[in-house]
């Protein structure tokens, strides 16, 4: 009996074991999961050393929706924002910014930055090898690509060391000393590194470009690759060189006035102008033209030393255009503080405060009896524009600079918009403000191609021969001059905020009230009453530096010292 | 003994009698006939083995199928309400088969559970041993099911490694017993209706309000839109006034269902067949033709569960419970549901057009409101979808009782496969306004747009388990080791399989009926993580003392059954969504690999842009990834005093550690990579009560029974970023309570200066410009500045930390009664998320009951509400100041429903045994009847079903007949 059942069972138990078996299999719990790139997939797609190397640009600033979704010039004495005020915005205009205060743009933009700084960390790491990688599974003879190729990724390794000069040169201006990481934190939570000091980051930036500005493509527009223009090339490289020093030379980071500082400036500014290759100039086909559609990014226009592209869009006129034009929504106002500052041509005209004013006025301002978006401007009561509409301008201005005119938004009109990073004016506003510190306006130094003054007239003179002639002679005098052509030439930048902190004039040029026009009309004649329209606080001396949010200094654990004041 | 549901609890010499007989001789005398109270069962369900009530040292609480019937509902999971304590039931909206409730085992333990659909309902469900998930447990007919048990602690979850941490529903179904064959037929129909519809203002309500509106907007000066004749025609009905609930809904529509079971057998085969059918029909008002369809719900169920005895020693099983599915509804869906049409329902205003443009038959539509809810049911033709579900279970156990007494080996195997399938008639409508169309939308004609597949799963698992039980003298062990190998694969986003493998065991001793202790252990295997780093080891130790058997207690008259006990153990929980997770859906598997993905593009060209996607790494790969773990703590005892009132109680502690979680502390330098690290900690605590007394009197039988169920969680960590002030932080409170302002009244026209501003001394709110009628909010640090950091918490989480239920039975001659109340408390509601019901005409909305009691000031149009406003003044617009999130929003969510009643009548047996049948009952039941809510009271919503298709109430008559 016990025979049978046991021979009955035999089968069962024999089952058993080889379903056991089959199921331990070792690697049953090797699943994978292959929608993303592995390091294993990607060691075999020499795409990757373009696409990393992509992962380091994505990150450069878009000027056009840096505060708020809009310009940053709303932070500064350029303009007030239409309508309720953004949080971020609120913060630099009361004075309010705080640990625990810190615009969300700016924590991402401290974040995107490193981000920046690791992708490029990342890259210089990852293509160690590249000859040897890109040379694999291809025939290097007869692969047409591959010449190419090889150009391309070579140079890509010397713009990672740019762009990461570039976000360090970004996040000084801001902070001062930050923490200088230059290969990839592996995982760990722990690890905060300290501060460097501002000089530190300098030199480190200036120090890569020094060793690197050889390795990069002297210029893509004049280069057999120019559809590759976008990327650092040797005269971005030195462009940001030159800013990055005329910076530190400046007042707020150069207190003693070491002038040999103001010397590396000038230096620096020059090698911009006179490096062989560069052949940077200004555009001639106008100054509003400069700032729409594809004109700053074209090959044939030499003043752009690099810009950020994007596709057509049309988040800057829905931000900015009149809310009387369908869809737009005021936004960023121009201050009368700013068009105050635009010199006459000729005689003012008593009915007609803008008329024969510097031509940079209307490139850049939309003022009241203008045509915009296909009608002429009517900002007082019953008009078009009407002042009392909610939503309306607050100071009687829109902005006009970069701005297409009279896309139709409600069928979703587009257009190209570039941020230009580098422009030769302001590279000739750089030479013209440190050569003036160094030498005085009139002196051109030996091996400098021009003087203080001259630079600066090449770029009065692209926007009219009749503007006033410079009759500054000291340097004091010219400072004032070069200052006020850095606020004119380069409004709506993103200069102004950073000038203003590296000359010390913040205190007190953020601190007075925001201006702006109150138009009447009687008869068919306009009347314009300056009016404050807000006023505007700088907490000194904190704001001249930005402070780090809370969470990055709990999360530092005491290894982040906080900028004074705050 | 058939499918009757009889228990009876030996304990050691005496009964406890818990009589329940279903048998119509015998119903009569049983005291609760229905079922309905939570009972005793003699063993108690578990892994491996069951085990008997004496024995067990484990917090499980159990219902029987039968007790399922009472709420007339198609999905199982709103059939739970109040049966088992312990598991938080929390109803979802109405809609034919998307109808889940949610369900948590002692309420939210982790904070760790944020994607899915299911949200945190991570509880892992097991029926007949093998694992299954949603699309099947939702889709059970209570007819196929013996009982539902909830394993909650240490002790009932240790075989259970890395699926026990979030509990376990685990379902055993019906099998066939020896005895002749019985049929047994059951068949219910009724009517469902909406618990509650909040509807919009009428259009002179809407205008009214809405002049209100566009004056604050445009500087507190009556500026009105609609005109006193406009206001005049919607009141006397001459202008536009659509009521859209009314023209797309029925008042009510039908459901039924039936089952018929076979069952039967002898020493060597035993059977049990269920067949199960349920129809529901949705709510809208359109017939079920060729070009239009109703939302239907068909379900067919078949379960055959086959056991066969032979050779002595073999024991085989084989159950085949398969589902066929079909919905059909309205073609106005997004993922098969109709829910958008529900949000048009609620956002469209009542005066914008007519249903048909005009004296024509052309539909009206505008560009702002391009979708008539009326063309929506009858002009765009109809979908369906199809639903087939098999579940196959095959086992076999030999009896080894040759090598030594009480050991056995079993097999079993478990194939489960689903596959969905959709198939549409489609067909599209012009929209017209004052007689011309207004999109680009035009007239198809109806067109089948073929069959396609809507997602698959299949599901294998294997087990082989050796087992030993055997008792001699004083001594009794139960125990079994297991292996257990699970593979699933889905598709859509699941691409990808899981695996696991799990080898458990549990062992039971019990000394003289009276020491009992219970070692469990799991040693758990995860595909999720990294080789070398895949397996963890889950014991955990229990023990009970049934004090009732010390000799000092023995044969006492008053208490008769008195049990103490307690557990602790480790458990854990793999396949878990990270908070943060940069990747939803991926549920937090393979963080330990490296993977990169295209992200951001840079633009580059001569006068051009070309794009060029960029690659970057996805997360920082974090090979030390591992399953969240769960120590878990619980004392329990079971009393049963004079033979009629049981009680149970059980208190808990959870500590979670290891809750996957972005790592915040990260430094900024690291950029914006992201690294998921076995970082949260959540403690959750609570306790259960339930209480039942059975007793009769005279021809009076009854029960009383009650049940509560509480808890309460504390996020220990969760590297929440540094907030400003300890107030503002989300650690240290209970998950998912609700973090804002606290509203402080409405800004008064005294708080202003003339030119608007206001007067000084008062803290200036950071969200925009304020006006008088505005929200105040308390300045909680006294910067003088409004802002996010003066957010603090405001109120409950969402998700109850009590519910309780009562309820009774009543027997009576022939004639039986039920009810079953459930209730919940402790929650708040946010009602700002119902914003198409909060926001007034925000987004071209509509403007409900609630703006009615907006702050307004129009002296000459006799509009004055300073002193008595309930709602901050109207908009037109976006109010980033009164439409944030803030103590004034916060409602409690507290609840009392009656879940069931039912009165049923069984004729005598003498009558019917004549026309050959054995039992016959009749009963009217009410499903979800009535509502006690504030939030229902004062805001019209209901209180588990706030916006979308609405919760279900029914009545009903049903009849069942055993043969």
């Amino acid at each position: 009996m016990m025979k049978i059942t046991y021979k009955k069972y035999a089968p069962v138990i024999a089952a058993a074991i080889i379903f056991c078996a089959a199921g331990c299999k070792k690697d049953f719990l090797d699943t994978k999961y292959d929608i993303y790139a592995t390091p294993g997939s990607i060691s075999t797609d020499r795409g990757t050393l373009f696409t990393f190397a992509y992962a380091f640009y994505t990150p450069l600033p878009y000027g056009f929706t840096s505060l708020d979704g809009n310009f940053f010039a709303a932070a500064t004495d350029e303009a007030q924002r239409a309508g309720n005020v953004p949080t971020g915005t609120l913060a630099f205009n009361d004075g309010t910014l705080s640990q625990i205060n810190v615009p969300a743009d700016e924590t991402a933009n401290y974040r995107n930055f490193y981000e920046g700084i690791r992708a490029a960390n990342f890259y210089i790491e990852y293509s160690k090898n590249w000859r040897e990688f890109l040379a694999r599974n291809r025939d290097t003879i007869t692969d047409l690509n591959y010449p190419r190729d090889k150009r391309l990724v070579g140079w890509f390794r010397g713009e990672a060391r740019i762009a990461r000069a570039y976000y360090y040169a970004e996040l000084a201006k801001r902070y001062g000393g930050v923490p200088i990481i230059t290969q990839t934190l592996e995982q760990n939570g722990g690890q905060v590194m300290p501060r460097s000091s501002y000089d530190e980051v300098v030199n480190y930036i200036v120090t890569e470009i020094d060793k690197y500005k050889d390795s990069l493509q002297v210029n893509w527009k004049t280069s057999g690759d120019k559809d590759q223009d976008g990327r650092f090339a040797k005269g971005s490289a030195l462009a940001l060189k030159a800013r990055v020093l005329l910076y530190a030379a400046s007042p707020l980071n150069n207190p003693a006035n070491d002038v040999t500082k103001w010397q590396k400036a000038a230096e620096a500014a020059r090698d911009v102008i006179t490096t062989t290759g560069l052949n940077f100039g200004l555009y001639t086909g106008g100054y509003r033209n400069y700032f729409i559609g594809n004109a700053s990014i074209t090959s044939g226009n030499p003043e752009t030393i690099m810009a950020v592209r994007r596709p057509a869009a049309n988040t800057p006129e829905l931000a900015n255009y009149p809310i009387s034009t369908a869809g737009g929504n005021s936004g960023i106002s121009p201050s009368h503080n700013l068009v105050a500052d635009y010199e006459y041509i000729g005689a003012p005209d008593p009915l007609d405060p803008y008329k024969n004013r510097d031509p940079r006025l209307a490139a850049t301002i939309v003022t009241n009896g203008s045509t915009w978006n296909n009608r002429v401007i009517d900002q007082s009561a019953g008009g078009s524009d009407d002042m009392a509409k909610s939503n309306t301008s607050p100071t009687g201005y829109y902005l006009k600079k970069y701005l297409t005119d009279g896309l139709n938004l409600t069928n979703n009109g587009t257009a190209i918009h570039s941020w230009v990073l580098f422009r030769y004016a302001e590279v000739l506003l750089n030479y013209a403000e440190a050569v003036n510190e160094v030498y005085g306006p009139d002196v051109v130094p030996a091996g400098y191609p021009y003087s203080a003054k001259e630079a600066l007239k090449l770029v009065r003179d692209r926007a009219s021969t009749l503007l006033p002639a410079i009759t500054a002679t000291s340097k004091s005098d010219f400072r004032a001059v070069v200052k006020h052509e850095r606020r004119i030439e380069l409004a709506f930048e993103d200069h102004r905020y950073w000038d203003l902190l590296r000359w010390k004039d913040a205190e007190t040029i953020l601190a007075q009230p925001i201006k702006g026009v109150k138009v009447t009309k009687t008869g068919t004649d306009y009347n314009y009453q300056v009016v404050n329209v807000a006023s505007r606080l700088f907490k000194k001396p904190a704001m001249y530096l930005f402070p780090f949010s809370q969470a990055e200094m709990v999360n530092s654990n005491g290894t982040l010292v906080q900028n004074p004041g705050y | 003994m058939n499918n009757r549901y009889i228990l009876q609890l030996v304990f050691t010499g005496f009964l406890l009698a818990v009589g329940l007989n279903r048998t119509a001789a015998q119903s009569v005398a049983a005291a609760n006939p229905n079922d309905t109270i939570a009972v005793i069962p003699a063993t108690v369900q578990g892994r491996l083995f069951n085990i008997s009530t004496l024995s067990s040292t484990g917090a499980v609480s159990s219902v029987s199928g039968n007790a399922l019937q009472k709420n007339v509902v198609p999905n199982l999971t709103n059939t739970l309400y109040g049966l088992l304590p312990g598991l938080t039931v929390t109803q979802g909206n109405g809609e034919p088969s998307f109808d889940d409730a949610y369900l948590a085992i002692r309420g939210v333990g982790s904070y760790g559970y944020l994607g899915g659909a299911g949200g945190y309902n991570t509880a892992k469900i097991f029926v007949d041993g093998f694992e299954t998930n949603r699309n099947y447990l939702r889709s059970f007919s209570p007819a196929e099911i013996e009982s539902i048990s909830i394993l909650k602690d240490a002790a009932a979850l240790s075989t259970f490694g890395m699926r026990g941490a979030n509990g376990v529903i685990y379902i055993t179904t019906k099998r066939g017993q020896i005895g002749k064959p019985t049929v047994q037929f059951q068949a219910r129909t009724g009517l469902q209706r909406p618990t509650n519809i909040n509807k919009p203002l009428n259009a002179y309500g809407y205008a009214n309000l809405y002049n209100q509106a566009i004056s604050n907007d445009k500087g507190n000066v009556w500026t009105p839109f609609y005109t006193p004749d406009q206001l005049q025609a919607y009141q006397n009905s001459t202008g536009v006034n659509v009521d859209w609930y009314s023209e797309v809904l029925r008042a009510q529509t039908p459901y039924t269902d039936g089952n018929l079971s076979f069952t039967g057998g002898d020493t060597t085969t035993r059977y049990n067949v269920i067949l199960n059918y349920a129809n529901q029909q949705g709510l809208y008002d359109v017939a079920n033709k060729d070009a239009t369809s109703n939302e239907m719900l068909k379900r067919y169920n078949v379960r055959t569960n086959l056991d066969f005895s032979f050779f002595k020693i073999f024991e085989a099983k084989v159950d085949l419970g398969g589902r066929i599915e079909d919905l059909k509804s309205p073609n106005y869906v997004t993922s098969r549901s109709t829910a958008g049409l529900w949000d048009d329902l609620a956002r469209y205003p009542s005066n914008i057009y007519q249903i048909r443009d005009g004296d024509t038959e052309n539909w009206s539509g505008t560009a702002l409101y391009p979708n008539n809810p009326v063309a929506s049911v009858k002009a765009l033709g109809w979908a369906s979808s199809h639903a087939r579900i098999l579940q196959g279970n095959f086992s076999l156990r030999e009896r080894l009782d040759f090598i030594t007494k009480g050991l056995f080996l079993s097999e079993a195997f478990s194939i489960n496969s689903y596959a969905l399938s959709t198939y549409n008639k489609t067909a599209s409508y012009a929209r017209f306004f004052n007689g011309v169309t207004t999109t680009t939308a035009q007239t198809t004609p109806l067109r089948a747009t073929g069959q396609s597949a809507a997602g698959q799963e299949d599901w294998k698992q294997g087990t082989v388990t050796l087992g030993y039980q055997r008792a001699f003298g004083d001594h009794a062990i139960t125990s079994a080791v297991n292996y257990h190998e699970s593979n699933y694969r889905g598709d859509g986003v699941f691409s990808f399989a899981y695996h696991y493998q799990n080898i458990s065991g549990r062992a039971n001793y019990t000394y003289k009926n009276k020491y009992v202790g219970e070692f469990g252990f799991s040693y758990f295997g995860s595909d999720a993580y990294a080789k070398g780093n895949r397996f963890g080891f889950y014991p955990s130790v229990s023990a009970a003392w049934i004090i009732s058997n010390e000799t000092f207690l023995l044969n006492n008259k008053v208490v008769n059954y008195f049990k103490l006990r307690a557990s602790v153990g480790k458990s854990g929980s793999a396949d878990t969504e990270g908070a943060g997770s940069p990747v939803s859906g991926q549920n937090g598997r393979f963080l330990y690999q490296q993977y990169y993905n295209a992200s951001g593009t840079f633009y580059m060209g001569d006068g051009s842009a070309n794009a060029n996607n960029s690659l970057r790494a996805l997360f920082i790969a974090n090979p030390d990834i591992f399953a969240e773990q769960s120590i878990k703590y619980n004392i329990g005892a079971d009393i049963n005093l004079f033979k009629k009132l049981n009680l149970s109680l059980d208190a808990y502690m959870d500590k979670r550690s290891g809750i996957l979680t972005r790592d915040n502390s990260l430094s900024a330098s690291y950029g914006n990579n992201i690294l998921i690290r076995n970082l949260g900690k959540q403690t959750n605590k609570g306790f259960e009560a339930t209480a039942s007394y059975t007793d009769r009197s005279g021809k009076l039988g009854y029960s009383l029974m009650g049940m509560a169920s509480f808890n309460s969680n504390t996020i220990d960590y969760m590297a929440e970023l540094a907030t400003a002030y300890g107030y503002n932080a989300v650690t240290g409170r209970s998950f998912g309570t609700p973090i804002g302002l606290v509203s402080n009244g409405f800004y008064q026209l005294e708080d202003f200066n003339a030119d608007g501003t206001l007067k000084a001394g008062q803290s200036l709110p950071q969200f925009g410009r304020v006006q008088a009628g505005d929200l105040k909010y308390r300045d909680l640090d006294n910067n003088g500045k409004v802002d996010d950091n003066d957010r603090t918490a405001i109120g409950d989480p969402g998700i109850p930390k009590l519910t309780y239920a009562f309820g009774a039975n009543i027997n009576f001659m022939n004639f039986d009664l039920g009810t079953l109340l459930q209730g919940a408390g402790g929650s708040s509601i946010n009602i700002l998320n119902y914003a198409t019901q909060t926001q007034a005409f925000v987004n071209n909305g509509n403007a409900y009951e609630i703006a009615q009691g907006a702050w307004a000031y129009y002296p000459n149009e006799g509009i004055d509400t300073r002193s008595t406003a309930t709602y901050p003044r109207l908009t037109t617009a976006t109010n980033a100041n009164n439409y944030r999130t803030s103590s004034f929003w916060i409602k409690s969510g507290n609840f009392l429903r009656i879940r069931n009643i039912e009165l049923g009548y069984t004729f005598s047996a003498r009558l019917i045994n004549r026309i050959g049948l054995s039992k016959l009952r009749v009963f009217v039941n009410a499903t979800n009847p009535v509502t006690w809510s504030s939030l229902l009271k004062h805001h019209h919503m209901d209180p588990e079903t706030q916006s979308g298709y609405p919760a279900l109430k029914s009545y009903n008559t049903g009849l069942s007949v055993t043969f």
